[in-house]
């Protein structure tokens, strides 16, 4: 056996024939470099297994785990993307089109404050209580019509 | 993915496959779930001990692997087996812990007392003397040597040397290179090599 052919040996540690075994211990034998390179190995499995070798997880492993399990038991997967977006997506949406509506409704009745104050105190009341003069009959009717206020 | 140094195909096959536990576990049934974690609580652990050295935190990182892999349920690939993506996931988690460990001031002493050295030196000269040394004592030695390697390598060096995988599928495991593999292995081997030979170097890389 080479070298090059008990490196490769020594990576299948595990899965060697007797033969190719002799073969690769004949030759740490006779070999000190093969040797060095085979004694590391040994030794840093040894410092492996020392330092992974323990006696499982804890007592209170299972228990911790299914506390935090329990906190997301409920739904074991988060909802997609696409379900994420749509419910804001369609407030969004509802939103908008219900002001557009509102806005554009011809029949919009006027705010409330008016309303009321239409309702209880009459027309000139509102006008006084709003602080602008009352258009006459004439003013609204020019205005309603689209007629230019004529000069004196 | 063995055990003891072994070979993971020669594990024995379980009595309910992954993919059947993970699909109970979808249907909300959490003892499936549990089922997973009973069978690969050992290796989560050993891979978390392996690469984090030394650190109190490693049953919370692996609680964490458990319950990331929880979440990602559905996204597993049907049929394959658990294991690999529970390793990906550890390593992953481990390399994140470290890094945020180095921001922090704190300190390792990572050098060699005389008590380690008379240690090694036996081990070096017979190690059929493992029997008689103390088991805490080899654990630290094996956290002062190993913590020279960085992360990445040591999980190759688990993987390789511990849990016996194959180079294609440590590659594929931690979502690297063939080569890459190859390489920290060489790095990693060449270090512990260095090291054993002449025992502690000070100002050495330190996890």
């Amino acid at each position: 056996m080479k070298c090059r052919e008990a490196k490769g040996a020594l990576d299948r540690r595990t899965m060697l024939g007797s033969e190719e075994a002799d073969a690769l211990a004949r030759h740490l034998g006779a070999c000190p470099n093969c040797a060095a390179i085979a004694r590391t190995r040994r030794l840093s499995r040894l410092l492996l297994d020392a330092l992974t070798a323990d006696d499982g997880p804890s007592p209170y492993f299972m228990a911790r785990l299914r506390a935090r399990l329990g906190e997301i038991a409920v739904s074991p997967v988060a909802p997609r993307f696409w379900v994420k977006l749509l419910v804001p997506t369609l407030a969004t949406l509802t939103l908008i089109l219900g002001s557009a509506a509102y806005f554009l409704s011809p029949h919009s009745s006027p705010p409330p404050l008016l309303q009321l104050l239409h309702s209880q105190a009459g027309a000139s009341e509102t006008f006084m209580y709003l602080g602008i003069p009352q258009p006459t009959r004439e003013q609204v009717l020019a205005s309603l019509l689209g007629v230019e206020e004529q000069a004196p | 993915m063995n055990n003891r140094g072994g070979d993971s195909a020669r594990e024995a096959r379980p009595k309910v496959e992954d993919g059947e536990l993970i699909a109970r576990a979808l249907q909300g049934d959490q003892s499936a779930f549990e089922a997973l974690v009973h069978r690969y609580a050992p290796l989560v652990l050993r891979v978390v001990r392996g690469v984090l050295v030394r650190s109190s935190d490693a049953e919370d990182i692996a609680q964490e692997v458990f319950l990331r892999t929880y979440r990602s349920l559905r996204t597993l690939q049907p049929g394959r087996s658990l294991a690999p993506w529970l390793v990906r996931t550890a390593v992953n988690l481990c390399t994140d812990h470290l890094r945020r460990r180095r921001r922090r001031p704190e300190r390792f002493f990572s050098e060699l007392g005389p008590e380690d050295t008379t240690v090694l030196e036996r081990l070096l000269q017979d190690e059929s003397t493992l029997r008689e040394i103390d088991t805490l004592l080899l654990r630290d030695l094996a956290q002062k040597l190993l913590a020279r390697l960085g992360p990445q390598d040591r999980a190759v060096l688990l993987l390789k040397e511990r849990e016996g995988m194959e180079t294609r599928e440590v590659a594929r495991v931690l979502g690297c290179s063939e080569v890459a593999v190859r390489l920290r292995l060489f790095r990693a081997r060449r270090t512990l090599r260095k090291l054993f030979a002449g025992g502690s170097h000070p100002g050495g890389r330190k996890t």
